[in-house]
This record gives C-alpha cells, structure tokens and sequence, in this order.
C-alpha cells in the first residue's frame, strides 16, 4: 500500500511537473520585455527582416501568452 | 504700405537665411545641390560572386585595412582604394549557416563574428566553438571589453536567472556569457515599451572604446578604458512610432517576402522608425553614422561625425539611393559604406572629400560623463 502511494505521489508530481514545465515562463521559444518577463510562448520563432535590412519583428507560431 | 512690404520681405528673407544656416537647407524645401556630398560607388563588386539579396557588408580592423564580406559564400575581400580585389578568401564555418544578417573583424583582422539566428565566431578563418546564447543575437562587436553582443527579447535556450532583467547586451567571458549593466533612462521621448524597440542598440567598438547606439534614436553610449562612461542624447529626438495597423502590414509583407505562411502566428512587429542605420569608430576617436531622420529629402541620408573626447557631434549630408541598414568602415584612404544588400552596391569617400564636406556643428547634444557602467553583473 504504501509502495502505491509512493508511486501515486510520484506519478502526480511528474505530470505537475510536465505542466509546469509546459506553461512556464521563460525557456526556449519565449519572447520577453525588457524586464525579463514573459509574453508568450511559442512552437517556433522567425526573423521577419525588412527589405533594406531593417528588422520587421519576430513572427512566433502556436502562440500562447503566459 | 510699400515700406510694409519691404519689412516684410526683408523679414521672410532674414528667416530663410536663418533656417538654410542653422539647418543646411530651406525647411521643407530642398538643400542646395552642392550640400550633398556624393560616395563614390566601389568598382569591382561582382568579383566576390554575392547573390543579389543576401547581406553583404564592409569593415576594416585596427589598422584601417578595409575588406568586404559576403553573406552567402562568406568570401573575403580586399578593398584598397575603392577597388575590390579580384581574389580573395573565405571564412569556413563547421556547417551549413543560416542566412547571415550581420558580421564584424576584431582590431588584428583575426577574427570574426558572423550572425543570423545563432552566432558564429571564426579565428584565422576556421570556425571555433562558442557556448550557445540563449537568446537571438540582433549585433555584436569585439572591444577591449572583449566580444560583446546585443540581444533580441527572443528567448532559443534556458534563460539563466542573472539575466533578469533583460541584459541590453552580454560579453564573452572565457566560456560563459555575462549580462551587461543595463543603460541608463532615455528620455521621455525615446521611452517605449516594445522590447524589440527598446533593446534595439547598434554596437561598435574597437582597441580604445565600445561605442552604442539607439537604432531608433539618437542616444549614444561609450566605454573607454581608464575614461568616464560616457553618454549623450541629441535633445529633441523622438521615436517615429508606426501604427499597430502599418507595424502588422510591414510585418505581413516580409513574411510574405521570406516564404513564410503566417497562419496561427503571432506577430512581434517592431513599433518604430529605425533612425540610425549604421556605425563605426574611426581614428582620432571620431564615431561615424549613418542616420535617416524623418523629413530628409529623397535619396539623402545624413552622416555624423562624433568626436568622443570633446562631446562634439556634427552632420552633412549624403546623396544615398539607399536608406536602410548600411555598414560603415573607417579605412586608411576614406570612409566605406555598404547597402545591407549585395545588390543595392557599395561606395566609399576619400577622406579629402569629406573634410572639404559642408559639415554643421549638431548643437542640440547633451552629454552626460556618468549614468553607463559597462562592468558585467557578477
């Protein structure tokens, strides 16, 4: 019995720490302020640069604000 | 009445000569012909063999030998008087590069920084491994504080917890990146919130200072050793903000220009007018720029003449068909600028035309010799 609850406990802090992990603010794929703080987090990030060279910005896919 | 009217235009005419002394050019008008100097295009371009649309930039090490690099092949070459030689090298990275949209040579031409999403550094031409930034880099420099990067707000690794706030830049110490000091505040007028506009610092640096400045304005940072830190605002600069409507439209059109499809995305645009678009450090301590105010005349681009040790900052104007990101090389025979694209060329000005250039003294800078301290957060 007390092996189950060892494994349950376990079990049920992996998957918190999967959605943590998921959800959390800043790792690779984020976009933050100046502040450091996150915006957003996304799949994947591309350069959109302007024809002369200027930056255009970034263009984030699967976008999900934090 | 006629008496009237005579004031009058004596009056009108008094405030014309006024205006065409203190601003080189009747407002809203345009400037005398013989204002505007003209650059020289470069012979000898398409020896480098560079694709029409890639980045392409000039640059010279501490010695003012001044060289041309290629963003597609990587090529190297020599550029004495205006000529492009007709051989040259290139540097060899480990792989296959993603599209370059910068690069810079260190003081002894040895080494160099290449960057597009991720950045490359290059010793005596082989590529050699650096740690992994983890975020994009948007510049670098190498300075006597050794190679320093600015950085984009776009987090592509584990961004460390030292790096809170946001670093305006980092430097390469042994084989880890430290996070700068960050800046001191702008004014009111250059204050944004949209961090792309925000951390949006050019970079320059050479043996005797690192020099920074705002891309969207006209505010200037400089370290030198054994010196103050030094820090200056050309009084009255503004951002030129862009609408979210015609930020989105600008963004939607490179995207669109770059193959990509936008479905599901979230857009970063960034929010305002690039001012400066290029910068290096010269001899005698002078800092050269490239900058596109609003209200220039078509195909004119002013170029700044900084002097770091007097605070004195001056202008005169250039015929340019370009008016987007350049690069800027101060050689031993003139000063060098490239278009950021291959296609739209390369030029140069002897230094003789540009003494004899009409330049005018920029009145409106106030310099601060505190406020900047470039010592990496522990």
């Amino acid at each position: 019995m007390t092996t189950m609850r060892v494994v349950l406990v376990a079990l049920l802090t992996a998957v918190a720490g999967a959605l943590v992990y998921a959800f959390s603010c800043c790792g690779p794929g984020f976009v933050v302020d100046p502040q450091g703080d996150c915006l957003g987090r996304c799949r994947n990030i591309c350069i959109a640069q302007a024809d002369d060279g200027r930056d255009g910005g970034w263009i984030c896919f699967g976008w999900s604000p934090c | 009445m006629d008496l009237l009217r005579l004031v009058a235009v004596l009056a009108a005419v008094t405030i014309a000569a006024t205006l065409v002394v203190t601003t080189g050019f009747p407002a809203g008008g345009q400037p005398a012909p013989d204002a505007i100097i003209e650059p020289i295009p470069l012979e000898g371009l398409p020896a480098m063999g560079c694709g029409a649309d890639v980045h392409h930039g000039i640059h010279a090490d501490g010695g003012g030998r001044v060289v041309m690099l290629c963003g597609d092949n990587l090529a190297i070459h020599g550029v004495p008087s205006g000529r492009v030689s007709s051989d040259g090298k290139a540097l060899r990275p480990r792989g296959p590069l993603e599209p370059v949209r910068g690069a810079t040579v260190d003081g002894d031409g040895l080494r160099w920084t290449v960057w597009g999403r991720t950045l490359h550094l290059f010793v005596r031409g082989q590529e050699e491994e650096v740690p992994a930034l983890p975020v994009a880099p948007d510049s670098a420099a190498f300075s006597h504080a050794g190679l320093v990067v600015v950085i984009k707000p776009v987090v592509v690794g584990t961004l460390p917890d030292t790096w809170k706030p946001f670093p305006h830049l980092v430097v390469l110490q042994g084989q880890r990146w430290q996070p700068f000091h960050r800046f001191p505040p702008r004014p009111a007028t250059l204050a944004t919130s949209d961090p792309f506009v925000a951390l949006a610092f050019l970079f320059a640096g050479g043996r005797r200072a690192l020099v920074g400045v705002q891309r969207c304005g006209r505010a200037l940072v400089a370290l030198r050793p054994g010196q103050p830190d030094w820090y200056a605002v050309v009084r009255g600069d503004r951002l030129r903000e862009l609408t979210e409507d015609h930020a989105a439209t600008r963004m939607a059109e490179a995207a669109q220009r770059h193959g990509v499809a936008t479905e599901g995305a979230k857009f970063f645009p960034v929010k305002a007018e690039e001012a400066v678009q290029g910068l290096t450090l010269g001899r005698d301590h002078l800092v050269w720029m490239v900058a596109t105010p609003g209200g220039m005349p078509e195909n004119t681009v002013v170029l700044h003449r900084l002097n770091l040790v007097e605070g004195h900052l001056e202008q005169t104007l250039l015929r340019l068909s370009w008016n987007g990101r350049v690069t800027l090389a101060a050689g031993r025979d003139g000063l060098y600028l490239a278009a950021d694209r291959a296609r739209a060329g390369a030029w140069w000005l002897p230094w003789s035309r540009l003494e004899n250039a009409p330049w005018q003294v920029v009145e409106d800078l106030e310099v601060s010799r505190q406020g900047w301290s470039a010592a990496p957060t522990p």
